[in-house]
């Protein structure tokens, strides 16, 4: 049990670097350091565009993801 | 992202940190399934054209109080530490909190005669983000002025697919020359960049299962059992996933071809006249085994200029296929069954696949359809079969002409 939690959280660390490095060598609006690209995307509630600056003064998470 | 949620949560409620997904999807529908299975309160926002140029999913972003990204998949410590630095301009954001979107400008097309991929590129993504539903040709004319101003790039190639892609899934009548735009600038795009992963798994995602890291679609099933069990009704689908969609991933091609026997052998079966039944497919090829391995999806339907009619209470459409020696197409034998009424003329859908061995000549498909049809409504019905072949170049056609209507 221990060993495949080891294993699951090498896995884990592996695949953060290996996406920091992917994402710093491609053509990616997202890097660190640089102001989070301004852009509008739908909402998926109502469908209306949305912008991250309606949270400027404030700390945000944004997730990056897929459902496949 | 559970990890996460556990780590943000408390913040989110104490109203100190806000967090939002922007999730790579072209399905909106499919969005909102998985957002009711797994349950996420928080703000979601769909990025179908990949604006943010991500190179593959998932990516955790810190963004500070300044709109600065802090940083990319954080630690733990990171994001501690994250949520004690005081932000770097408190007196001005304290005091004018927005909290809420600006305000959104449909964008403007731009004159026939304009040169700047920019102006062209951003009029067709504010189409498409903000007034799809009444602008969506306008914004396919956007992205294709575009392309022909900048032919070589792999990111219009992939908006292109995107806009196409969502056009037939959109149309009820699934016009496969819209799809086989889709998988065609897909194509290109990932010619252009073969490392762009999120562009290599558009593809794969319709290809074959030789090509595929996992189902992609598999999650549906589950999630919809586990919200009937909760008590939930699973939000509806406007495209249910298709076969190549769900389909298990394979590693090795198997060659011990135990087809189905062809039911026709003597030809007996009448052979159905001329222009009665149309028939059109579309071919996804491995991504990096293009002429060993391929997906093909067909359609079936009564020729728009007839007037026959799908006979429902007979036996289903059935199909025999064989390939050229040396490729297994699998499955062999596909029925597919008509809708729950006597007669109709809708689309007939079916998907196979081919995989060559290593010393297998170029491939070519012939197939038998068995089908019952109805002159008319109300009409004499009869049994018929149809003999069709795919060549080498109608399976791995060369580029699609973007332009065409």
């Amino acid at each position: 049990m221990r060993k495949m939690q080891r294993r699951l959280w090498i896995g884990c660390l592996a695949w953060l670097l290996y996406a920091s490095a992917m994402i710093a060598q491609s053509s990616s609006l997202i890097q660190e350091g640089e102001t989070f690209p301004s852009l509008w995307f739908p909402s998926m509630t109502d469908g209306v565009p949305q912008h991250l600056e309606q949270w400027r003064g404030q700390k945000v998470v944004v997730h990056l993801f897929a459902s496949w | 992202m559970p990890g996460w949620h556990a780590l943000t949560e408390p913040h989110r409620k104490a109203g100190r940190l806000k967090v939002v997904g922007i999730i790579q999807e072209q399905h909106p529908d499919r969005c909102a399934l998985f957002m009711q299975w797994k349950q996420m309160d928080w703000p979601v926002w769909l990025d179908a054209l990949n604006l943010l140029q991500l190179p593959a999913v998932p990516y955790t972003l810190l963004v500070d109080e300044d709109g600065r990204i802090e940083s990319v998949n954080p630690t733990q410590e990171t994001f501690f530490a994250f949520m004690e630095k005081p932000p770097r301009k408190r007196e001005l954001y304290s005091s004018q909190p927005l909290d809420r979107s600006p305000e959104w400008k449909m964008p403007r097309l731009p004159s026939d005669e304009a040169l700047e991929v920019s102006a062209w590129l951003a009029a067709g993504q504010g189409f498409f983000q903000g007034s799809w539903s009444s602008h969506s040709m306008t914004c396919l004319k956007a992205f294709q002025q575009a392309l022909l101003l900048e032919p070589e790039n792999g990111w219009i190639h992939f908006r292109l697919g995107v806009v196409y892609g969502r056009l037939f899934d959109e149309d009820p009548s699934k016009p496969m020359p819209l799809f086989a735009r889709a998988i065609s600038h897909w194509k290109q795009a990932l010619a252009l960049d073969p490392n762009q992963y999120i562009w290599r798994r558009r593809l794969q995602q319709y290809g074959p299962r030789l090509d595929k890291p996992y189902a992609f679609y598999d999650w549906i099933d589950a999630a919809r059992s586990e919200l009937l069990a909760r008590g939930e009704t699973p939000v509806p689908l406007k495209v249910e996933p298709s076969g190549a969609e769900i389909a298990k991933p394979i590693k090795d091609v198997d060659f011990e071809v135990t087809g189905a026997s062809m039911p026709d052998p003597d030809g007996r079966i009448q052979r159905a006249a001329p222009g009665l039944i149309e028939w059109s497919h579309v071919s996804v090829s491995h991504t990096q085994r293009e002429r060993r391995s391929i997906r093909v999806h067909m359609q079936w339907q009564p020729a728009a200029n007839s007037s026959v009619e799908w006979n429902n209470e007979a036996e289903p459409l059935t199909f025999w296929l064989e390939a050229t020696p040396g490729w297994k197409v699998q499955p062999a034998s596909i029925q597919v069954p008509g809708p729950p009424m006597d007669h109709d003329r809708e689309v007939r859908s079916l998907e196979f696949e081919c995989q060559a061995s290593e010393d297998a000549a170029a491939l070519e498909i012939r197939g038998v359809a068995l089908f019952s049809i109805c002159e008319s409504s109300g009409g004499p019905c009869l049994y018929r079969r149809l003999d069709w072949v795919l060549s080498h170049a109608d399976l791995f056609p060369r580029q699609v002409s973007p332009l065409l209507p």
